[in-house]
């Protein structure tokens, strides 16, 4: 083997422009795909992370829920419930929410909203409410108290209906079991959040005042879970479906997202299709080489048969030449990536003008994230791997169908 | 001592074709252990092609070459190839070293094939450049040497593995007067001291000279087998 590796190494420097060339295009395309895949992870990771902050891992809801979005598909919460549910391994928060819809008015103007009673000091921690979304958007006004009265309102809602912190917001709708409800509630803040049709329709209010205000005294709509992990989400969600309430079920946030999980499944798809683009350019660069590689060494490999190395030999030999090829050109690709990935990881791109404003518009951070996950950087060479693989099938098949004869008259 | 006996053997190319072309046409012939023959002939004649079915390289269409008794065309693909690397050496008329190794690499890759060790290899390659006059050679590659030079790494590689007999295809005709003198001296030497049989195909006079049997091809027929 030392000899094959020897020839092999010596073969790969034997013409150092075609070889320069080969690993150009395997940097490149290691490179770009390390990046490109780092920026969706942490991009889109960042999204999902939002969103579960928002939503949980899992929810408890009436079966009914997902489909009957009213405050009679709701469920009682009792402490032994919520007790198992913090009990359960792998659980890290629970909360629950009292959610329905509403009219919102202030003088003259009016529009449908979204309701949703929270005990303040518990979203404080499962969302990071206090910090996210009203520290670090500049929202205004203050945070509510458990048993707050008052409500704070998404900033585009609070434009809309032209109210100001400390104004009276009005709110109409129906309770409980068809009961009537109206209220005036005093706004204590706005609030910016990752999603502008979310903020153009929501009022936060404390769970004690959406129960009074809705007359449905300890009724949730759901109950949010978050787990330490989400490798272990299996595990809660096997653990806890015994002990859920008649009538109930565990959902997750994908199935009470689906629209995120096709928006980042839509663009993950086009990142695939890029970096398919960048391995199929990547496959036709070293296979070309293997072509003119084949046809320049015909001879020598028939000489080499000739004087008694066997076939199985020669194909060893060129594999270990793809082999090398491959581990250099991915190592440089990979290294140069998760230098780069690791350093916009603790910088993040900020972006500016109107890029900047039109990502605010959606409610998300004017940020391209990346991320250094270890899985992006295993996937590639693991890729590279296989596509030398494939290539590797050409010069074996030419090695095993190689005429001696043939070969040495060249 | 026979080592070599070629039995009726005809090569056709194009068999299937309009026009097949016949280069051998039923020669049998046999090959003592130590000779050192001459296979000429116009071009064209058919002595490369029967030097290549004797080393196992092209399929004769009917016939036998038999080696120590071993039919060799009813070995299996690797097991021609293994005898070839066991009983055959080869010198070709470009030389054909494997341009990334060494002269005495390309000497020891034969051993290495062999499975010999290390210390054997080393032993044995030194040994031969130093019979063909390259020992201070032996860290060259292919490119840093003249013609002749790399043609005396081929002598010593086919050497090295010691086979039976040696097939030399036009050994001398890229070579100047001087270095093709020098390197039949080698061979003559090496046939004449070590009783290694070798057998040529050549246009060249000082070859036939040197030759002690001589046989003649004339469109695929032996028309003169002479021994001196």
């Amino acid at each position: 083997m030392g000899t094959f590796l020897k020839i092999a190494w010596r073969n790969v420097w034997r013409n150092k422009t075609r070889t320069l060339l080969t690993l150009g295009v395997l940097f490149i395309s290691v490179f770009l795909a390390i990046v490109m895949t780092s920026e969706e992870d942490g991009t889109y990771g960042k999204i999902i992370e939002d969103v579960i902050d928002m939503t949980g891992h899992l929810q408890i809801q009436d079966k009914e829920y997902q489909d009957n979005r009213s405050i009679n598909q709701g469920l009682i919460l009792d402490s032994t419930l919520l007790n198992k549910i913090r009990n359960t391994a792998h659980v890290r928060q629970v909360t629950a929410h009292l959610e329905s819809f509403a009219l919102a008015s202030c003088r003259e103007m009016t529009r449908g909203v979204v309701v949703v009673g929270i005990v303040p000091s518990e979203e404080e921690s499962f969302a990071g409410f206090k910090q996210k979304y009203l520290k670090q958007t500049k929202a205004q006004g203050k945070y509510l108290e458990d048993q707050d009265d008052g409500v704070f309102l998404g900033e585009k809602l609070a434009a809309y209906l032209r109210i100001g912190i400390n104004d009276t917001l009005v709110l109409i709708s129906q309770g409980y079991h068809g009961a009537s409800a109206a209220g005036l509630f005093p706004v204590r803040g706005t609030i910016r959040l990752p999603s502008i049709e979310l903020e153009s329709r929501i009022i936060y209010m404390s769970r004690d005042a959406a129960e009074k205000f809705y007359g449905a005294t300890g009724l949730v709509t759901s109950v949010l879970i978050k787990a330490d992990d989400e490798n272990n989400l299996k595990q809660v969600r096997k653990e806890l479906t015994p002990v859920l309430p008649p009538g109930t079920c565990l959902r997750s946030w994908q199935e009470i997202q689906p629209e995120i999980v096709q928006l980042i499944d839509g663009k993950l798809a086009g990142g695939k299709f890029v970096k398919g683009i960048f391995y199929m350019i990547l496959t036709f660069i070293i296979f070309s080489t293997m072509v003119m590689m084949m046809y320049e060494r015909r001879k020598e490999f028939g000489i080499m048969a000739a004087i008694g190395m066997q076939k199985s030999s020669l194909s060893i030999v060129v594999f270990l030449e793809i082999i090398m090829i491959s581990i250099l050109g991915t190592i440089i690709g990979l290294a140069a990536g998760y230098f780069l990935a690791s350093w916009l990881f603790i910088h993040p791109i900020a972006l500016k003008g109107e890029m900047a404003k039109s990502i605010e518009e959606y409610g998300f951070e004017p940020f391209i994230f990346f991320s250094k996950n270890v899985e992006i950087f295993y996937w590639q060479p693991v890729v590279v791997f296989c596509l030398t693989l494939v290539i590797y099938i050409f010069p074996l098949i030419s090695i095993r169908r190689l005429k001696i004869i043939n070969a040495i008259r060249v | 001592m026979k080592i070599i006996e070629v039995k009726e053997v005809v090569k056709v190319y194009d068999e299937k074709s309009a026009n097949p072309v016949t280069a051998v046409n039923g020669i049998s012939l046999q090959f003592e252990q130590g000779e050192f023959t001459a296979i000429v002939g116009p071009s064209g004649s058919g002595k490369t092609t029967l030097l290549n079915m004797i080393g196992g390289l092209d399929e004769p269409t009917s016939g036998q070459i038999l080696v120590q008794d071993v039919d060799i065309w009813k070995l299996s693909s690797s097991g021609l190839t293994d005898f070839r690397l066991h009983n055959i050496g080869f010198i070709f008329q470009a030389y054909n070293l494997i341009p990334v190794l060494t002269a005495r690499e390309n000497v020891e890759f034969i051993l290495q094939l062999q499975g010999k060790s290390r210390s054997e290899r080393e032993k044995r390659g030194l040994e031969l450049l130093r019979a063909v006059g390259l020992e201070e050679k032996k860290n060259n590659r292919p490119s840093k040497l003249s013609g002749g030079q790399q043609q005396r790494v081929a002598v010593a590689r086919a050497l090295a593995s010691r086979p039976k007999f040696i097939l030399a295809d036009e050994p001398t005709a890229n070579l100047d007067s001087k270095s093709a003198g020098n390197l039949l001296d080698i061979m003559e030497k090496l046939n004449i001291e070590e009783q290694i049989t070798f057998i040529f195909s050549t246009h060249d006079p000082r070859v036939m000279n040197k030759a002690r049997r001589v046989i003649l091809i004339e469109d695929g027929k032996i028309t003169k087998d002479e021994t001196k």
